[in-house]
């Protein structure tokens, strides 16, 4: 469950990224989160993920609450959490195995249930057949899926996906957005920032729009405009 | 993870950041190498004076330098009186023309004769204390014999010269010492650092999927140990191939000072040189890791 009351993000130069959300999404829930450029998206999910703080009100997240995290306790509590990237963020001298492996290196997990996690993992995206592959021998939509693998291998409560589909080809966002639905349906929470019109509409899913920090909407099965 | 799977993943981790900065690496071990291979020279002339002076403060033979208008009755009769002395073991007389030869024939390579035409030696008197005697009231009593003696020259007051001159050696390598480990310090500090900038992302994406800070830390330090402990290896090597060749040549040169020739005695001191390679490297990657993780 996230949770988010009355949560402002404010930024020292004065600029409210965010202002008043008040926001639940349930457990297992797939829900787009949309709104223009600079609407306030990729902060709503650095705060879930702690890479920015709140300057006001809670977030609570599953049994944690944010506020009282100290900086000891935020990458244990990371580990409950999967973040997927535009830029996909991948170790670029790892070849795809060790890409996937390293997010359970740093949880201490034994080489044996690694070896079963990341084959599962890899299975699940499709990629079984690359593991030896560096990400730069592979295509686009590929090293998504690694990024993807890489965030579900330790089976997160809730999967962030700040704009999977923003460098990819329509093909190959859709098979990354039917990716992410399949993840969805093994009782993954969802929250994807999105500005593919065609995908919010085509699998409809709860919609939450933000614009200059303010929820805008929020609508069940909704569509991208309106 | 198990330890020994724990420490397998750490080191293979600490191995790809060695082998991506390469040429940094290498120029942090020789630095520590080169302030390591000092420290070492000035550990190993300490204990060598030290040495010395020991010794020197362990004979206690008194050498009295004579009056030149002495005659030798007279010698012969202060030589009884003294012989008489508690606490005196022996008194040997030794007259100026065998001193002379003796000198001559010990530093026949200088060839005093060419250009000293005349002894210019004194008679002397060696005494011998009992080893329970304390030398410092002997020579308080010999002082009384200033119409007789010239000179006292004992091993206590020499030895005090040369422990004066170890303590200013002392003191002056130590000072150096601390220079150069604060600036190896400095180098691998940042030596590490531009390791850290190179794998900044990746540090970055460590983050992400949950590393705690310790767990980024480890391979930076154990690559600082690697670091330090080659760099403490080649200083201590070295030292052993060096201290070899140069004290047989002083030893030749200057037998009559009792040199360490043997290597076990030093065994503390290449111990003491690893240990300050490691603490130096480890040290030096703590500091920096710490800033970039803050």
């Amino acid at each position: 469950m996230i949770q988010f009351k009355k949560v402002t993000k404010a930024y020292p130069n004065g600029f409210n990224a965010l202002c008043n959300i008040d926001l639940v999404i349930p457990e297992n829930e797939f829900v787009y989160l949309i709104g223009p450029s600079g609407a306030g998206k990729s902060t709503l999910l650095r705060l879930i993920f702690m890479e920015e703080l709140a300057s006001s009100g809670e977030i609570i997240i599953d049994k944690y609450v944010l506020s009282e995290l100290t900086p000891v306790q935020i990458p244990y509590y990371r580990r409950n959490i999967g973040m997927i990237f535009q830029d996909y963020k991948l170790l670029p001298r790892r070849t795809v195995y060790e890409n996937v492996a390293f997010a359970l290196h740093v949880m201490h997990v034994s080489p044996k249930k690694i070896r079963e996690q990341v084959d599962y993992a890899l299975d699940l995206v499709g990629l079984s057949g690359k593991k030896t592959h560096y990400p730069r021998e592979l295509s686009g939509g590929e090293q998504q899926k690694i990024c993807i693998a890489r965030a579900i291998v330790n089976q997160p409560a809730i999967l962030l996906c700040d704009e999977p589909t923003g460098n990819l080809d329509p093909e190959t966002s859709w098979e990354i957005v039917h990716l992410l639905t399949k993840i969805n349906a093994y009782n993954t929470t969802i929250l994807m920032a999105t500005h593919d019109t065609e995908i919010v509409d085509g699998i409809p899913k709860r919609v939450i729009a933000v614009n200059k920090g303010i929820l805008a909407r929020d609508q069940v099965l909704g569509t991208y405009v309106q | 993870m198990t330890g020994i799977n724990a420490l397998l993943f750490f080191l293979n981790e600490t191995f790809i950041g060695i082998r991506r900065s390469r040429l940094m690496s290498l120029i942090a071990v020789a630095t520590v190498a080169v302030t390591l291979i000092i420290l070492g020279l000035f550990m190993v002339i300490s204990a060598n004076i030290g040495r010395i002076t020991y010794d020197i403060a362990s004979k206690l033979d008194i050498r009295l330098f004579l009056k030149k208008n002495m005659s030798i009755e007279d010698i012969q009769q202060f030589k009884r009186k003294l012989k008489s002395i508690e606490g005196i073991n022996d008194v040997v007389f030794i007259d100026n023309d065998t001193a002379w030869n003796t000198l001559k024939e010990h530093y026949s390579h200088l060839q005093f004769d060419e250009f000293i035409e005349k002894n210019p030696l004194p008679h002397s008197l060696i005494i011998t204390l009992n080893r329970s005697h304390d030398i410092a009231p002997m020579i308080l009593y010999l002082k009384r014999y200033n119409t007789i003696i010239d000179d006292i020259v004992y091993g206590g007051e020499l030895a005090e010269r040369v422990d004066v001159f170890r303590k200013f050696i002392s003191l002056f390598g130590w000072s150096l010492i601390i220079l150069l480990v604060m600036s190896s310090l400095f180098i691998i500090v940042n030596t590490i650092r531009l390791t850290v900038i190179v794998r900044d992302e990746e540090i970055g994406i460590m983050q992400l999927v949950g590393a705690t800070n310790r767990f980024i830390k480890i391979p930076f330090l154990i690559e600082g140990f690697i670091i330090g402990i080659l760099g403490a290896g080649i200083a201590v090597t070295v030292l052993i191939l060096v201290y070899n060749p140069i004290v047989s040549q002083l030893v030749e040169e200057l037998p009559f000072l009792p040199f360490i020739t043997n290597h076990s005695s030093l065994y503390y001191i290449y111990g003491f040189v690893l240990m300050s390679g490691a603490i130096i490297g480890t040290v030096g990657a703590y500091i920096s890791i710490s800033r970039s993780l803050k």
